[in-house]
């Protein structure tokens, strides 16, 4: 920071041309050395830097002032290690001009000292304290930063204002300047006004010096607050009968609900009273309130009206507190927040219970789980609305959906009946999961999918249970229909060779004739019964007529079912031969395929099942038929285009269209037997269809999702089909953490990057098995094809191909029937493989491939391996001719040997995905889900729903905000949200942050309450009030009689008393507001004299002290919340008129003489700032400001000496507070 | 001197040299026949720039399409992304849209770095110009370079750019974000440096 200083000790340097007092040689060049400025004169130059740039010493600032309105600036400076906060106070209003009487000699004043003088400024309604105790309408405040150690003694104060007057005189700033002494809350100040001529020393000290008659202004403060209508009329709140259900849980709750008027400040004033007339004591008094001349009133609105979204958030967050405390254990401090609790049922007027009932137990489980109790209502499941941002932000979890339900119905359930409640709720709701889990129910409201990382964790939880629960919904599901099914494939299988159908046919051929070049087609005719296999299978199975009159066309990349009918054929053939084997089915697949049926209408339901099953079959097999007729026409296409491409494409299609031949030879008699059965039937004609095909050709690939462009296998010559492969499993986010950590453990050698690779390959292994298993022969080079086309490298056409197939592909047994040998590999590498397994599963939970599975596979290959061989002789023929077609080799990193790519290779074998062991254990993940939910302690599971639950509240409050159209809550929300998106996790940390959301929320609550229910409703309040208040003076017209008039007159005071500061009454006595106020006055009075009477028996010990406190008194009973309190009989203030005397007038305005009335003014102010100390502390100010007095008047003493009595004095306070 | 831990992430086509360029940075090497990564892989470099130690988790991708489910939870707590394309081949210049929509979804950070890295100029067969790279790396705010792995050009720079970059990014950089969580949720503490919960270790 560039620093202005200017050596106070050479008066002012000519360069700062702006100062008042510039000297005569201004016209010498010298260097100003600023680097040995002592901190004190560094602190003065800050000083009149902050005067000059706040233009203080402008002359003509105070034309300015009148009509200013209220502002303040605000700038730090420091003393050495010191910070000081300046604060230059602006206060609003009019100022009477030439108040100190006519023209030049009161422009010799400064404007300081005539606003003092200004009767006009007597009683501001709303200002700063020293604005009402001089009368001030612009000032200086000079106060230690909030926290820093404040300025005790006698010698730092003087040292300050010397500060002050040196930068006073070289700015001639003419403002008023005060420096705060002792703490803050004392309120008390020195300083000191300069002008040319005259100066003003404020002190704390009350000194007055009589000087002829004295004119006195009084006004006398009566807090009303004590109103008899104690229950308030507001928006329906917390039924206490009603008990939980749905609709109640299912909202937070939002508004204020304790009454908005707190008090109403009732001043009576008499501007102008000459002392002599006027008696005022402890036992007498003139000052009659209902005799002075204008009454103020202000309304004093609740400050923290508790809104109940508020005190729900509020309540919640509490027991979280008690994480942050060290050492506790998370069961015992249970008797905090019972006590807690039980003050807020209180404050919601609820009786307290021990505990949740059952019914409400039931009736939040229900409106969790609705599908729990009424089987029939299927719960959609939640859409993200338009405020995903939000979730995104708050990182919690969509509206309405069962983590949301589920932090909103815990919040209130404990906010209502408390944290034992809650936990019991919490209970309910693990066994209700679990119960789930082990039924096989999905959970309601919760989106299916993998795990959002978008949202909080608890919600990823449920996700993952719900994915587990699903998956074991489907494994199930298909278990039973396997089941079903069982017997009819092994009956069906053997005859399904001679099973040819004619509406295959027919189909088959319409659609052929339809996409296709008619030579096309002549073609295919022509190969008859020269199986390779290829498509064949399916072929037949898609031509179930039912499925074709049932399911309309569907989108290729909707292809999960295709796979299905390969894999029911699996089932069926296994079933036959090995029965012990149950894990058949991947989730994800069927998963697929229900959507599908969804999509197409059809409603699953048990009975019909099978032949829903076939049906959707169907659907699949006809998709897969329009693939193939797109293929088709892709090839034709690709004729045209290049010589190379229409090769291969025909080959294709020679292999398809042989395969549809002998399948439809073969299906037609079992179609026919089979064709009344009904819906059923699609599902095993297929299969049946299949089976035979696949015993008959050995080349059927298994679990086949879709062809694989126009690629062929390079061996076979055979098109290549994308596997049905198994997805990743889901995970939450914790577990990515977790995984990740463990990855980043393992370090960055070379051999940590080859374990990482080998941990993450479980994917790539399952992903190769099934490539394998849909396409028997395959090599390395088709895989790497299809999963990293860019790591083929295309060979340049017309060069010889042959050769190159041969050292690439044929690199493993040279030209001699490539499936063969890949078959017979297989079986070499079981061991190997499993060996290799092992080693993985020493590694963690990456292993993949278990051993019961093993077996499986076992028997698979055999199969292959027989297979292979029954028909390897075509394959020779067929492999040799097309093998032509593909040129090209690996990339360079993929042809390395010694690659984990071809070592997971080398150990994959040909299982199709169902046949796999399952990447997600739905077993494993759902109890972990379980276990981590059910082991969660009470603050954890809080901390867990804090966010959700924000978001929820801030949901709540934006839709208010939008409903109403509000203006004022935005801005609040807007912090509170992206206070909001600053945390990363819910931690114990972060509670401070939440806090303060919370804290945010609330202020939102409750100016929304004030916009919408509170104005309306204090007017209301206070209507009741002032109604009360005309009962009680009697004055009720009772006829009616003029009542319109008075009304509205009360109508206008009670807008005057919401709109403006305050409601100035000239007519006390006499208007209709006025006799209402007289009649709250006296009602307030009667009760203060009985509660008075009260305390003063209470507290005989302070009796005295309080007495000749006089109206104080009431102030230090803790329970005064309906007392009535003239509060002071302060305020009287002494003009004094004899300032023209002395150049040194000593003194603020002059208070009454007596110390006790002093008091009590101070008091009074103390009162007005809502300070909220109490009666002794106050009393210790009063008495700590004699002292000072004392001091003073001991004059300067050296500064460490002061501060050391400074603080003995502190001490004998404590002791005499304590 | 201040020690920061950055989380990098490298991400692109298959193929185009993302491992290469690692490797190229963190050990001044070149291996043509690299394997092709399975999963994710992961080194460490501490640089010093701007007094600060910086110590680089950098989060090696595999390109392929299957390895893309497997992927994103990497990209949680990403203060940085390099962003590869090959300049030989326009393909995956044109699969960049694909890789900046999966980095929208999964990324954690709103204001992560995003650098834009044109690999392998040292190839003759240029398929994508400078300009273009450019104008994608413009119109989507990210940083841009071409390098080569190969032949070590602009390698280091890209680094360096990408963590002086983070660094002036005061939500991805703050003093004050760090705080060691004792939260049964957050990341377990681990000896090796990975970002504990997405936020800057400034110890």
């Amino acid at each position: 920071m560039k620093r202005k200083i200017v050596a106070p000790m050479e008066q002012v340097s000519e360069q700062e041309g702006d100062a008042a007092s510039s000297g005569g040689d201004a016209g010498i060049f010298e260097i100003t050395d600023f680097t040995n400025a002592s901190p004190w004169e560094s602190f003065i130059a800050d000083l009149e830097g902050l005067f000059r740039q706040w233009e203080l010493a402008r002359p003509d600032y105070e034309q300015s002032l009148s009509g200013g309105i209220q502002h303040r600036k605000t700038e730090r400076i420091g003393y050495s290690s010191r910070k000081f906060v300046v604060t230059l106070e602006v206060e609003g209003g009019q100022r009477e001009k030439g108040v100190l009487g006519n023209g030049a000699a009161a422009a010799e004043w400064p404007a300081a000292v005539r606003e003092m003088m200004d009767s006009s400024r007597d009683f501001p309604p709303r200002a700063h304290h020293l604005a009402r105790w001089y009368g001030l309408s612009q000032f200086v405040v000079i106060c230690p930063t909030e926290g820093a150690e404040s300025l005790h003694s006698q010698a730092q104060a003087n040292l300050m204002l010397s500060s002050v007057s040196i930068a006073i005189t070289n700015t001639g700033c003419t403002t008023p300047v005060f420096v705060q002494l002792h703490q803050p809350w004392r309120l008390v100040y020195v300083g000191m006004c300069g002008s040319d001529r005259v100066r003003v020393d404020y002190s704390g000290s009350v000194a007055t010096v009589k000087m002829g008659p004295v004119q006195v202004a009084v006004r006398f403060l009566y807090v009303l607050r004590h109103w008899s209508l104690d229950d308030w009329p507001v928006e329906p709140l917390v039924d206490v009968d009603r008990g939980f259900d749905g609709e109640y849980l299912g909202k937070l709750r939002v508004g204020a609900f304790t009454d908005p008027v707190k008090e109403l400040h009732l001043s009576a004033i008499w501007p102008r009273l000459t002392e002599e007339l006027v008696t005022d004591n402890g036992t007498f008094s003139d000052l009659n309130p209902n005799h002075a001349s204008v009454w103020t009133v202000t309304l004093h609105l609740t400050e923290n009206a508790s809104c109940i979204l508020g005190v729900t958030a509020e309540s919640y967050s509490k027991p979280l507190d008690r994480l942050t405390s060290p050492g506790s254990t998370l069961a015992s401090p249970l008797f905090q927040s019972v006590v807690y609790t039980a003050t807020q049922r209180m404050e919601l007027g609820r009786t307290p219970e021990e505990n949740i009932t059952e019914k409400d137990l039931e009736a939040v489980v229900k409106f969790l789980f609705p599908d729990a109790y009424d089987s029939n209502q299927r719960t959609p499941s939640p859409t993200t609305q338009g405020d995903s941002d939000l979730v995104v932000k708050l990182k919690s979890a969509p509206l309405d959906s069962l983590t949301c339900r589920l932090a909103k119905a815990l919040a209130i359930v404990n906010t209502e009946c408390g944290v034992k409640a809650m936990c019991k709720v919490w209970h309910e709701v693990t066994l209700e999961l679990r119960y789930r889990w082990e039924n096989a129910i999905s959970l309601p409201h919760i989106p299916e999918g993998p795990p959002d990382m978008k949202c909080c964790i608890l919600h990823q939880k449920l996700q993952m249970l719900n994915c587990s629960i699903l998956h074991k919904i489907k494994h199930q599901q298909a278990q039973q229909q396997h089941d079903r099914q069982q017997p009819r494939v092994n009956h069906v299988a053997p005859y399904a060779n001679e099973s040819p159908s004619p509406a295959l046919k027919t189909h088959h051929g319409s659609s052929v004739s339809q996409c296709m070049p008619p030579n096309s087609t002549t073609t295919t005719m022509e190969r008859n019964g020269t199986s390779t296999g290829g498509g064949t299978g399916r072929e037949g199975e898609r031509m179930c007529p039912q499925s074709d009159g049932a399911v309309p066309t569907r989108p290729i990349s909707n292809s999960g079912s295709g796979s299905r009918p390969s894999r029911r054929d699996e089932e069926g053939r296994r079933s036959s031969g090995d029965q012990s084997e149950d894990e058949f089915f991947e989730a994800l697949e069927d998963h697929d395929a229900e959507e599908e049926e969804d999509s197409g209408g059809i409603t699953v339901s048990s009975s019909s099942q099978v032949g829903e099953r076939g049906l959707e079959e169907g659907g699949g097999e006809e998709e897969e038929k329009m693939e193939g007729e797109r293929e088709r026409k892709k090839g034709s296409g690709g004729k045209v285009e290049g010589k190379k491409e229409g090769e291969e494409t025909r080959g294709k299609m020679e292999g398809e269209g042989e395969g549809e031949t002998n399948s439809v030879s073969q299906q037609q008699t079992e179609d026919r037997s089979d064709e009344p059965v009904g819906g059923a039937v699609g599902g095993d004609e297929g299969e049946g269809g299949r089976a035979g095909v696949v015993g008959g050709s050995g080349r059927e690939g298994m679990g086949r999702l879709q062809q694989c462009g126009d690629l062929v296998i390079i061996a076979t010559g055979e098109p290549m089909y994308i596997p049905v492969t198994q997805e990743h499993p889901p995970l939450t986010e914790d577990h990515v953490w977790e995984q990740q950590a463990v990855m980043a453990r393992l370090g960055t050698s070379e051999e940590a990057t080859r374990l990482r690779a080998k941990m993450q390959s479980s994917s790539l292994m399952s992903d190769m098995q099934a490539f394998k298993a849909a396409n028997p022969g395959c090599q390395l080079e088709d895989f790497v094809r299809w999963y990293s086309p860019r790591d083929w490298e295309e060979g340049e056409e017309g060069e010889g191909e042959g050769e190159v197939e041969e050292m690439e592909v044929g690199g493993e047994g040279g030209g001699e029937g490539g499936p063969t040998k890949a078959a017979s590999k297989f079986d070499v590498d079981e061991g190997e493989g499993e060996g290799w397994e092992e080693e993985e599963g020493g590694g963690g939970e990456w292993g993949v491939i278990g051993e019961g599975e093993r077996s499986g596979g076992d028997s698979e290959s055999d199969r292959n391996d027989q297979q292979h061989k029954d028909s390897s002789k075509e394959h020779e023929t067929a492999s040799h001719t097309k093998k032509k077609f593909v040129s090209g080799r690996l990339s360079l990193r993929m042809r390395q040997p010694g690659g984990l790519w071809w070592e997971v290779w080398s150990v994959a074998e040909p299982v199709p995905a169902h046949r796999q062991k399952k990447l997600f254990d739905d077993t494993r993940e759902a109890e972990k889900v379980l276990h981590y939910l059910a082991g969660l302690k009470t603050a954890e599971l809080g901390l867990l729903v804090l966010p959700v639950l924000t978001h929820c509240a801030v949901h709540a409050l934006r839709e208010r905000h939008a409903a109403h159209r509000l203006s004022s809550s935005e801005s609040h929300l807007t912090d509170a949200v992206s206070l909001l998106s600053s945390i990363p996790h819910p931690t114990t940390d972060s509670l401070p942050k939440f806090r303060e959301v919370i804290s945010l929320l609330s202020q939102t609550e409750h100016l929304q309450a004030r916009a919408l229910s509170f104005m309306p409703a204090a007017g209301h309040s206070l209507r009741l009030k002032l109604a009360q208040g005309l009962d009680l003076s009697g004055q009720h017209t009772g006829d009616g009689k003029g009542r319109g008039g008075a009304d509205s007159e009360i109508s206008a005071g009670i807008e005057v008393l919401l709109q403006e500061p305050e409601l100035v009454l000239q007519d006390p006595t006499t208007s209709r507001t006025g006799l209402a106020l007289q009649g709250l006055l006296a009602a307030q009075v009667a009760t203060r004299d009985l509660e008075e009477q009260e305390v003063s028996m209470r507290k005989i010990r302070v009796g005295a002290e309080h007495r000749r406190c006089g109206k104080g008194a009431a102030q230090g009973k803790p329970a005064n919340s309906a007392a009535a309190h003239r509060e002071a009989s302060g305020g009287e203030r002494e003009r004094e008129r004899k300032g023209e005397k002395g150049e040194k007038k000593k003194g603020q305005r002059g208070r009454d003489e007596s110390a006790g009335q002093n008091r009590a003014t101070r008091a009074k102010e103390v009162k007005w700032e809502e300070r909220g100390v109490t009666g002794e502390e106050r009393e210790g100010n009063s008495q700590e400001e004699k002292r000072n007095q004392e001091d003073k008047k001991k004059g300067g003493q050296e500064g460490q000496r002061e501060s050391e009595r400074a603080q003995e004095k502190e001490k004998r306070k404590k002791k005499d507070r304590g | 001197m201040e020690n920061v831990n950055l989380k990098v992430l490298i991400i692109g086509d298959s193929g185009i040299g993302k491992s290469s360029l690692l490797l190229r940075f963190v050990n001044d090497t070149f291996d043509p026949d690299q394997s092709a990564t399975i999963g994710v892989d992961f080194k460490v470099k501490t640089i010093v720039l701007d007094q600060k130690r910086v110590k680089l988790s950098i989060w090696d991708t595999a390109g392929q399409e299957r390895f893309r489910t497997l992927t994103p939870s990497y990209y949680r707590g990403a203060h940085g992304v390099i962003l590869v394309y090959d300049v030989s081949s326009r393909g995956s210049f044109q699969n960049l849209e694909t890789w900046l929509n999966e980095l929208d979804t999964y990324a954690t950070k709103k204001d992560l770095v995003k650098m834009l890295v044109g690999n392998k100029i040292d190839k003759e067969s240029r398929e994508v110009s400078r300009s273009d790279g450019l104008q994608f790396a413009r119109r989507n705010s990210m940083l841009f370079i071409e390098a080569s792995a190969k032949t070590r050009d602009g390698v280091q720079q890209a680094f360096q750019e990408l963590v002086q970059k983070i660094l002036q990014t005061p939500s991805l950089y703050s003093a004050e974000e760090h705080r060691q969580t004792l939260d049964p949720l957050a990341p377990p503490p681990s000896d090796v440096s990975w970002c504990g919960g997405g936020s800057c270790t400034v110890t």
